[in-house]
């Protein structure tokens, strides 16, 4: 391997932003300079290559680092570099800086007041330098250089697309320390400049002098982009679109963001059915004591409290979906009757209902039925609130701060007087029926949104919307029918939407809708648990006073956890196979130790003589890491003739603690695949590049063939 | 072992009950000797051990004051899903070629036209229309010349090889890439020329061609003019064409006017319209016999 670097500035965004995130991968060290001008990746006024590395402004200090994978005595660097203006002194406006692993300066590279380039040691003192002017500003220029600290050599060439003319420098005798190269800066601008100025990089690409190709000057290289623009029939990974329903949302994501409608009667429940019901996609969870309200008509400030459907945090609430009702508006009959432990994946679309039916209320996610039904039939508080949707809006205060979900919503209806859902169901994969001819309940439906074009109230109320602190209507461009790569083919990295390969375990919910008869069994992983009035051995559970009280025991036997020998019997070991959870009224669900589909073998069976049961006879859900997806990128530019490299850049991260790597390949176009080191993967996304040198088919070359019917992988591989 | 001579009991190990009550009750007794086989001298055994199985010493009480099983188990970090929010391919380019040298003329037929062809290293490639007789220059994408080299007609088809890898190519006129990823360029001029010092108006100047017939879903065509004899050009006037809509019209409205020299009117697009079929200008004050039309149509 001889090319160890290239970066063309295109993928990181612009402006301070996209510098910061240039900290996610080889970049050690990035100048956002906040109030002092612009940075980052940018482009000249005079015009870019493509997106430039930039210090532009009047007034700041600052450089980039960037840590070589290894250090090498012997470097080649080329890039494109230009000027707004020559600095108004020397050793002000510095190219490149050498440095070694502890960071100290092995020789810099100057572009001086008149235009000379230079090579200067750390105090400033010449080591050589071109014989004339050879930067003009406001010119983009062709730097290549060759960087031997074993050898004590330098050689620069300016503009010399073809690598055949005479070099600008060619020095011989240095001494540039005893350390090789490990660390390079890049646009260091040491002195505060006034006046206009500003420097840009574009097209870096380094290299060493080991294997047999690109280990000299190469002439004029370009590091171009190209975005994966194509699916394969190669696809294991899945897409986590924007796009849910149609091609609009009600983007939330701003601070306090939320929506509102005035108080009125028809948002009155009393005591009758309703359904409450939309898509929601969390960009984050709610932190601290806070919730994040989905939907409610609730006013705390002025007591003014009737119906409230949100998710608290985990100090909140452990992080439970929540559904709360006042009688009177007040807190002195407040109820909670849902509240059920819910830790949603980010950036993922959940349907979420709350349904009253008969008296009983039901909370479904994505169709299905979590926890038992709740009795209910108190009437709701028909008070002054107004309408809150994605966070708290109360009369004087509006949106309340540390309610609000940041996140999106699509297909939001209220329906009032009707429960839509009694049962599990297949959630909507179209819009929700306008019009009565459509829908039967269509009278009933107090608020529905799609959020197709506008944040609007599509029901026959047709009432105001008032979208708060930046909430807005946001239009898709991803989507199935676009295709699986505009998750990822991004030229401004957004780590709201990606592709994914799980691993999940399989899990069952365990029922009991009463208490257990002595000598009832529950059998999960390979052991049945007794249950027992009185305990006499192992894997007995004792029979408690109350329903959740032997749940709770059977739990902690199967966890092997608190009570051993009062509450399950001596000898009980824990599940081998398995881990219980607590769930509320009557419920609990255990887990596979083993990741994957070998869960979905464990067998969960019982004998209960007064009701309930497993969900299912065995263990599902359990998901392997699939296989990997191929993708197709974008053309490269026509007047390509020469590849010397290709450096295939993924951003990625991971859901959650525990291993987790991603190996990137590049396929030749007959299929021939050169896989790369695996990458293991933090919660914090970050860029991971590997270099290609040959075509994967032929070992020789690449060619724009090889680009143009080859096509990038990306594996898990744990 | 079969050239084992000799072998020594080293060691004889006798495993004792540590407890005698109750006695032990030994249920198995194994006796295990190495030995060469064969005609051996001697045998000599190194280890003799004397496995006993017996019971444990008795205990009046048993107590357990802590028993765990470790079980290796994933749990939560089993929910681990891995997330990639972007993938790209970062190339490192070059274009042209390296000592691009001049090499044999060639000669193809196509549409009845026979073109000699002469490439010319940097000064490019360029194609004689033995019917026509006129000159036009070929051209790549990234190359001085036509990234087509050593061209023959093998029967009806016109085969040739890159520049720089060994890829051999087929001219297939009705490709609007080359190299499959390359958008064909095609410039086309013509001109009016004229002695007259009288302004001569353009009202319009209309193209007639597939336009229809397009690389990607849309693309422009441009039209530029010099009235200096091709020493400038004014900035070029588009208009966007569409994949499919055959009956497009490309007509460029209030062109301005010329006198002496005339006017060349450069037609320009990237991977459009694979044949022109004529262009058309509508012109004021213009008199034939003052004038002669040069290329296009007047």
């Amino acid at each position: 391997m001889t090319a160890l670097f290239m970066d063309g500035f295109d993928h990181y965004g612009t402006g301070d932003a996209g510098a910061a995130t240039m900290l996610n991968g080889a970049w050690a060290q990035v100048q956002t300079h906040g109030g002092f001008g612009p940075a980052g990746p940018g482009a000249p006024a005079w015009g870019a290559r493509t997106g430039a590395l930039a210090l532009a402004g009047t007034s700041f200090q600052g450089s980039y680092r960037y840590v070589l994978p290894a250090p090498r005595s012997h470097i080649f660097l080329s890039c494109g570099f230009a000027v707004a203006g020559l600095p108004t002194a020397n050793f002000m406006n510095q190219i490149c800086s050498f440095r070694d692993l502890n960071n100290v300066v092995m020789a810099n590279l100057w572009v001086q007041s008149t235009g000379v380039i230079t090579l200067a040691d750390i105090n400033n003192n010449v080591l050589s330098q071109t014989q004339g002017p050879v930067v003009v500003s406001d010119n983009w220029h062709f730097i290549e250089m060759e960087f031997d600290q074993g050898a004590g050599a330098f050689v620069l060439r300016i503009d010399d697309a073809q690598a055949a003319n005479t070099p600008a420098i060619n020095a011989a005798g240095l001494h540039f320390g005893a350390n090789p190269v490990a660390q390079l800066t890049v646009l260091d601008l040491t002195v505060q400049q006034f006046g206009p100025t500003g420097t840009w990089m574009d097209d870096l690409f380094i290299r060493d002098s080991n294997g047999t190709v690109n280990n000299g000057f190469l002439g004029d290289r370009r590091i171009a982009t190209l975005l994966a623009d194509a699916d394969t029939a190669t696809a294991g990974w899945t897409p986590r679109f924007y796009q849910k329903i149609g091609g609009g949302l009600l983007n939330c994501t701003a601070p306090n963001a939320c929506v509102s409608a005035a108080t009125s009667a028809s948002l009155n429940v009393g005591s009758g059915d309703f359904t409450i019901e939309s898509f929601v996609r969390f960009q984050s969870l709610p932190g601290g004591a806070n919730k994040a309200v989905i939907f409610g008509k609730w006013d705390e400030t002025v007591n003014q409290r009737s119906y409230q459907f949100f998710l608290g945090s985990q100090a909140l609430n452990s992080g439970s979906l929540c559904f709360q009702t006042s009688t009177d508006g007040s807190p002195s009959t407040v109820a909670q009757p849902i509240v059920y432990p819910f830790a949603p994946e980010l950036d993922r679309w959940y349907h979420m209902a709350v349904v009253r039916t008969a008296g009983e209320l039901l909370l479904f996610v994505d169709g299905q039925q979590l926890g038992l039904p709740i009795a209910d039939g108190r009437t709701y508080f028909a008070g002054a609130a107004p309408m809150g949707l994605a966070g708290q809006v109360e009369t004087v205060a509006g949106a309340v701060a540390n309610t609000t979900l940041a996140g999106w919503f699509d297909e939001t209806r209220f329906t009032v007087g009707f429960a839509r859902y009694t049962a599990n169901f297949t959630p909507t994969a179209v819009p929700f029926p306008r019009g009565a001819a459509a829908d039967p309940q269509w009278a009933d439906v107090a608020l529905l949104c799609g959020y197709e074009s506008l944040v609007q109230d599509e029901s026959g109320f047709t009432r105001a919307l008032t979208a708060l602190h930046g909430a807005a209507q946001q239009t898709v461009n991803d989507g199935a029918a676009v295709g699986t790569w505009s998750t990822i083919g991004k030229a401004v990295p957004d780590d709201n939407t990606f592709v994914e390969a799980p691993l999940l375990p399989a899990s069952n919910i365990l029922t009991l809708a009463a208490q257990p008869a002595a000598n009832d069994t529950v059998t999960v992983g390979g052991t049945a648990y007794t249950f027992k009035a009185a305990l006499a051995g192992a894997n007995q559970v004792l029979i408690d006073a109350t329903l959740q009280q032997t749940l709770q025991n059977l739990f902690n036997a199967i966890n092997a956890g608190p009570g051993v020998g009062t509450k399950y019997g001596t000898g009980t070991t824990a599940n081998a196979n398995v881990t219980a959870e607590q769930l509320p009224a009557g419920q609990m669900e255990v887990t596979a130790n083993v990741a994957g589909t070998a869960g979905n073998a464990i067998a969960s069976t019982t004998s209960l003589t007064n009701g309930g049961g497993w969900a299912t006879a065995t263990l599902t859900g359990g998901v392997d890491i699939p296989g990997p997806s191929d993708f197709k990128v974008q053309r490269p530019p026509p007047l390509t003739t020469i590849i010397s490299a290709v450096q295939i850049n993924q951003r990625a991260f991971k859901s959650d603690a525990g291993l987790c790597s991603v190996q990137s390949a590049l396929v030749g176009p007959l299929g021939t695949v050169a896989t790369a080191t695996a990458h293991p993967l933090t919660v914090s996304p970050s860029y991971h590049g590997d270099i290609f040198e040959q075509d994967p088919d032929t070992a020789a070359s690449i060619t724009p063939a090889t680009l143009i019917n080859g096509r990038i992988r990306l594996s898990r591989t744990v | 072992m079969a050239s084992a001579l000799f072998s020594f009991a080293s060691q004889f190990a006798v495993l004792d009950a540590q407890a005698t009550r109750p006695p032990p009750r030994v249920t198995q007794l194994a006796v295990m000797a190495a030995c060469a086989p064969g005609d051996a001298a001697e045998s000599r055994v190194s280890q003799l051990p004397v496995l006993a199985a017996y019971a444990p010493p008795s205990s009046q009480q048993s107590r357990v004051s802590q028993e765990q099983l470790l079980v290796a188990r994933s749990g939560g970090e089993a929910n681990v899903t891995a997330e990639v929010s972007q993938a790209m391919m970062l190339i490192a380019y070059g274009t042209g070629v390296p000592n691009p040298s001049r090499s044999d003329s060639w000669t193809f037929v196509m549409d009845g036209h026979r073109f000699w062809v002469l490439p010319l290293g940097p000064e490019g490639d360029w194609a004689y229309d033995t019917i026509t007789k006129q000159w036009c220059q070929l051209f790549t994408q990234g190359f001085d010349g036509l990234n087509f080299a050593h061209g023959v007609m093998w029967k009806q088809r016109i085969v040739g090889s890159d520049l720089l890898y060994p890829v051999l190519y087929e001219m297939a006129a009705s490709n609007p890439d080359d190299d499959d990823f390359r958008p064909v360029m095609h410039v086309v001029t013509g001109g009016i020329a004229t002695r007259s010092q009288n302004k001569i108006g353009v009202s319009n100047f209309r193209l007639t061609a597939t336009a229809g017939v397009l690389r990607d879903a849309s693309t422009d065509v441009n039209l530029t003019f010099s009235d200096d004899n091709g020493n400038t050009f004014s900035p070029a006037f588009t208009i966007p064409v569409t994949q499919g809509a055959f009956d497009q019209q490309l007509v460029w409205n209030a062109l301005g006017s010329f006198s002496a020299p005339g006017r060349i009117f450069k037609i320009s697009d990237a991977g459009g319209m694979l044949s022109i079929y004529g262009a058309d200008a509508a012109l004021n004050n213009y008199d034939d016999d003052d004038n002669e039309a040069a290329g296009g149509h007047a």
